[in-house]
């Protein structure tokens, strides 16, 4: 067994070098992988008779109609956790019907999307990449290559229209949960009449914040679809680099998908939403 | 490839659609097809906690929100625009799109004239504010604001009057810039000054001396006083009252006699009846000093009287005692 030894300044200085080196590659990977996909995504603009629309069908059941229980419970209780902790604190004060106020902002402007954008990268993003890693790993996309077919179009763009269309009702649906989450709370636990809540509700919210979710949502899918599907094309040629793959989809899908919500809130703010 | 559940997937679109469009149209896109009146205000004081959708009020009852607020330059007031849903309005019916500016703008015109006016209220502890259409008391004092001078087509000029919590701001204000005038350090100092000052004084030697000194007097004053009552009666006081009356009558006359004597003196009489004036007033003070030596005399005899009585009530009945005779043994 070799003998380990203290890590020296060398090896740190290396170590950051290397990381270097990774964030570079992966950063170019990204941007040359984003070129590629609008650029195919332009051409499936022009033909749109080149979609193939029974793998798009088959993903937007997939991602949509199938994820829809769970995105519909883990919406109801996180409206329902929302307004349970706005109604300890509210009721100190005798506000006890800011609580409509407080869950249709969170749950239409962040929960709403943001929580369906999680349940979708647990689902289709990591789906995605052990897909297209497994193939990857039994050479068929090299096979689709030799064959003259666009392994981009054939793969991802199915996967990328199934996702924009279906996030954005997956959050209506999520955005409607949430909503009757914090009404369950409103009505059982601060006993207030459900048309009280139900028009403070209508009240407060417009159109326009509704709106804005379903905005973050397609930006949301979009991220997704291309982490996922890109991790899967990065993935190495064996079992572990295809599990590899899907953790790194996960992950990097989450991390974008945060930033992307933090960057959108704030040019939303900016814009004077 | 595993192909869709189409039917599973067609439900789950559709419904999306429709839930879509149902919050949409729930959450606000109803108003669109709805016909708005504009109401217009001008506001001369603060209207922070006031924003564009805040609600507008007629009476308590919600009939529209504020669209828009500007600050009009030429005379620094704020402009308020509001858009109200006149299908509120209506004697049990509600208007139709083309009697909007008959019956509602009339019946707005007619109750301006007798004082309906817009005022900033506060919609909770959270501070916003909204606007409330009512009739207040004290519209008379506050003068009505021009109409600006664009108004807009189907805009209603409605005045507004100051809000009860400008006056009450004022006030708290106020109080608080003369609360913040009070010097609390001089005042503590000069407090803690005077209470040590006061300890100090409280543990003198001489001041408990002089406290247990005024007890004894005070015991002996009460004793005095209870000897007193017992002797003095109210009728004895009247009489001693009424003698001094007399005497001061009597002084009374004499300053009179007096005062004659002097207005009418001449300068060759004037020494002869000072001299007897100064005589006979030697002689009253005299007479004055025997009266209350005598009163004194009096008073210390009821002092006697009344203590042998306190000793021996029943002496009042059967006299003064004998002195007690010595019979011999035999």
């Amino acid at each position: 067994m070799k003998k380990k030894t203290m890590p020296t300044l060398r090896d740190f200085v290396e170590g950051i070098g290397k990381a270097s080196t990774i964030i570079r590659c992966d950063c170019r990977d990204m941007i040359a992988f984003t070129g590629d996909l609008t650029l195919t995504l332009l051409f499936i603009c022009r033909h749109p008779g080149k979609i193939r629309w029974r793998e798009t069908l088959y993903y937007m059941d997939l991602c949509g109609s199938q994820a829809l229980p769970i995105v519909l419970m883990i919406c109801y209780l996180m409206g329902l956790i929302l307004g349970f902790q706005a109604a300890v604190q509210m009721q100190k004060f005798g506000t006890e019907i800011f609580v409509a106020d407080l869950v249709g902002f969170s749950i239409l402007k962040e929960l709403g999307p943001l929580m369906v954008a999680m349940i979708a990268t647990g689902r289709a993003g990591s789906a995605f990449a052990a897909e297209i890693g497994t193939m990857k790993v039994n050479e068929e996309i090299d096979a689709l290559s030799t064959m003259g077919l666009s392994p981009m179009r054939f793969l991802v763009v199915p996967k990328m229209l199934a996702m924009l269309v279906t996030m954005p009702v997956l959050t209506v649906f999520g955005d409607v949960a949430g909503l009757l989450g914090g009404m369950t709370v409103g009505v059982t636990m601060l006993d207030l009449p459900m048309v009280v809540y139900y028009n403070r509700t209508i009240e407060v919210l417009s159109p326009t914040v509704f709106n804005l979710g379903l905005v973050k949502s397609v930006v949301f899918a979009f991220l997704i679809a291309a982490i996922g599907c890109m991790r899967g094309f990065q993935s190495e040629n064996d079992a572990q680099g295809v599990g590899r793959a899907t953790t790194s989809a996960v992950v990097t899908s989450i991390f974008w998908v945060v930033v992307a919500d933090a960057i959108l809130t704030m040019l939303f703010s900016v814009l004077g939403f | 490839m595993v192909g869709a559940n189409k039917f599973r997937l067609g439900v789950f679109v559709l419904l999306g659609v429709v839930l879509f469009l149902g919050t949409v149209f729930f959450l606000g896109l109803s108003d669109i097809f709805t016909k708005k009146a504009r109401l217009v205000t001008l506001f001369q004081e603060s209207v922070q906690g006031l924003a564009v959708g805040s609600q507008v009020k007629y009476k308590g009852v919600p009939i529209g929100s504020v669209d828009k607020i500007i600050i009009q330059t030429d005379d620094k007031l704020i402009r308020v625009d509001m858009q109200v849903d006149p299908s509120i309005f209506g004697a049990g019916r509600e208007f139709s799109a083309e009697d909007i500016e008959e019956t509602f703008y009339k019946f707005f015109k007619s109750e301006r004239e007798i004082g309906l006016r817009c005022r900033l209220e506060y919609a909770g502890i959270t501070g916003l504010k909204y606007v409330e259409l009512d009739y207040f008391d004290d519209v008379s004092k506050n003068p009505v604001l021009p109409k600006p001078t664009i108004i807009g087509n189907r805009c209603f000029y409605i005045p507004s009057t100051p809000s009860a919590f400008k006056d009450i701001l004022k006030l708290i204000n106020h109080s608080l810039e003369s609360i913040s005038k009070i010097k609390y350090e001089e005042i503590s100092n000069a407090t803690a000054g005077a209470l040590n000052e006061m300890k100090r004084l409280l543990q003198d030697p001489k001041l408990v001396q002089a406290i247990h000194t005024m007890e004894r007097m005070s015991t002996n004053l009460e004793k005095s006083s209870a000897a007193l009552n017992k002797v003095l009666t109210e009728d004895k006081i009247r009489e001693i009252v009424a003698r001094m009356e007399d005497v001061l009558k009597s002084l009374d006359n004499l300053a009179r006699q007096v005062n004659k004597q002097v207005e009418s003196a001449r300068l060759d009489e004037t020494a002869t009846s000072f001299r007897s004036a100064a005589q006979a007033v030697g002689e009253t003070r005299q007479m004055l000093t025997h009266t209350l030596t005598k009163m004194n005399q009096a008073l210390d005899s009821i002092t006697e009287l009344a203590n042998y009585l306190g000793e021996d009530p029943s002496s009042i009945l059967r006299g003064k005692n004998a002195p007690q005779v010595k019979f011999p043994n035999n």
